[in-house]
């Protein structure tokens, strides 16, 4: 078995150039508005970010070293940045922070997975306004690397309110089969009151129309406690990216603060830059 | 014009009563796929790319955004457990699959090291877990019901839809591990990104079904 495996890749020359031009592009894009790189490390022990994992505590790659402390390696950014600024940070807020480092995960079909991923937090009070400025840089990154169709498909914990949690489960495996219908995209099926409706109307103030407001995206609750987005290219068939508010992943460490983050998966970028280039 | 919607449907037992229910929404095709070499076809307005593909490979390419929509059996989505979005029980295709063997292994075959024949390893698997007991699964991908006999297999792991097959094999039904019928499944980002087109097509399923 010469290859590197199942859900690994090897990076050639070649790769690396096209790699290394598109992480310029997207550095440029968030350093100028005033994002500072961070670096996590690659292992985590277990027990120290156990509270914060939500779903992703199944997917984890873990091992015992020689003294048996658990450790798993770094199965996203977001939970070893909370961690962070939690117990180093705390007096720097607020904080625009940015990455670009693989992610490894169990994956039910490829097996063990490492993933090279992009993402951007910002931690501290924030406002709607702040809110619409990350999806703003959202479309602003998209655009410069030359993914010209993209749509963010956005919704909130709240409009899930009246399911029960059989239904749930069954929204979050993609099972729509236990719904009377099909879940309803658009702003019409919201109550003019709910946050996501006055979202979607400060959205359109700014300009930016490529935003769904999708009632079947569901995402874990322990995980996004406010708004959560995904980003999708008409042209390419998988997701880009997502993202949303994760307070509750900053209270898993003790630290009441607000916080706010999307992440993008390098290769699929790569993927529906392709697909958007004339052939 | 928007580019048409793509399905993948199973040829096989799935393959007639899909293209009914299109048929039954209007949805004509410029060629009859059935008993061609052909494999994909557009409808005569141009707004439907219909594939004909093996049961076991929609899923892949469904997940790999070849096509936007599919028709598999539920028995295809629990073992291979893809990123597929599952729309509609279209209610056709019943079968289940069953445990099954000799009938003097019945009072038996819930033993450690049991041999059993199936294309359902994953299936097989989840089923004897859940029982505490450790399985063998021989991969074999037809004429499953010879495997018992032929010693082997113990027992065997596979779909039946009447059970005519199992009997004249001498076999009999232990147990039912799942049913299955036939679903309308999704890509996660067709979803989103032809949702107005795919709602439509959902909705004449759905109407077709509860004619």
């Amino acid at each position: 078995m010469k290859h590197a495996g199942l859900g690994l890749r090897d990076y050639l020359p070649d790769d690396i150039r096209r790699r290394d031009t598109l992480l310029a592009s997207l550095a440029d894009v968030v350093t100028a508005r005033g994002f500072q790189r961070i670096i996590t490390p690659s292992l985590e022990q277990f027990s120290r970010i156990e509270s914060a994992l939500g779903h992703l505590a199944h997917q984890t790659i873990g091992f015992f070293d020689s003294s048996g402390t658990h450790l798993i390696l770094r199965p996203d950014h977001t939970i070893p940045i909370a961690r962070i600024v939690a117990s180093r940070l705390r007096d720097k807020l607020p904080l625009a922070l940015f990455y670009y480092d693989p992610v490894f995960r169990k994956d039910a079909v490829l097996g063990e997975t490492e993933v090279m991923q992009f993402g951007c937090e910002r931690i501290g009070p924030l406002s709607m306004d702040d809110e619409v400025a990350m999806i703003q840089l959202v479309v602003d990154i998209t655009r410069a690397i030359g993914i010209s169709d993209i749509e963010i498909h956005i919704a909130h914990p709240d409009v899930f309110s009246g399911y029960s949690p059989t239904v749930l489960t069954h929204i979050r495996e993609g099972n729509f089969t236990i719904l009377e219908d099909l879940p309803p995209i658009g702003i019409d099926h919201l109550p003019s009151s709910s946050y996501l409706h006055a979202f979607y109307d400060r959205l359109q103030a700014s300009h930016l129309p490529n935003t769904v407001i999708n009632l079947g995206l569901y995402k874990d609750p322990m995980y996004y406690n406010g708004l959560y987005f995904t980003v999708i290219s008409r042209s390419y068939g998988h997701v880009l990216g997502s993202g949303g508010r994760y307070d509750s992943v900053m209270h898993a460490f003790d630290c009441n603060t607000q916080a706010f983050g999307f992440a993008f998966q390098l290769h699929h970028l790569e993927g529906a830059i392709s697909a958007c280039t004339p052939h | 014009m928007h580019p048409p919607l793509t399905i993948a449907c199973a040829k096989g037992y799935l393959w007639n009563n899909a293209i009914d229910l299109l048929a039954g929404m209007g949805i004509v095709f410029a060629n009859d796929l059935t008993d061609s070499r052909q494999l994909s076809t557009i409808d005569t307005r141009g707004t439907i790319r219909l594939m004909k593909v093996r049961p076991w490979d929609v899923p892949v390419y469904i997940e790999g955004g070849a096509a936007d929509l599919g028709v598999v059996g539920k028995d295809v989505l629990i073992e291979q457990s893809p990123t597929v979005l599952e729309l509609l029980d279209l209610q056709f295709g019943g079968c289940d699959l069953v445990i099954a063997g000799p009938p003097a292994r019945q009072a038996s075959y819930l033993t450690h090291h049991i041999r059993v024949a199936t294309k359902y390893e994953m299936a097989t698997r989840a089923y004897f877990d859940e029982r505490a007991i450790r399985c063998l699964p021989i991969p074999l991908y037809g004429a499953m019901e010879l495997a018992p006999s032929t010693g082997v297999a113990d027992i065997i792991c596979d779909l039946t839809a009447t059970g005519q097959t199992l009997k004249e094999n001498g076999l009999i039904v232990y147990d039912t591990v799942f049913h299955s019928t036939a679903r309308l499944v999704a890509n996660p980002v067709s979803f989103l990104s032809k949702y107005t087109d795919i709602a439509r097509l959902y909705t004449g399923f759905k109407a077709q079904l509860c004619r």
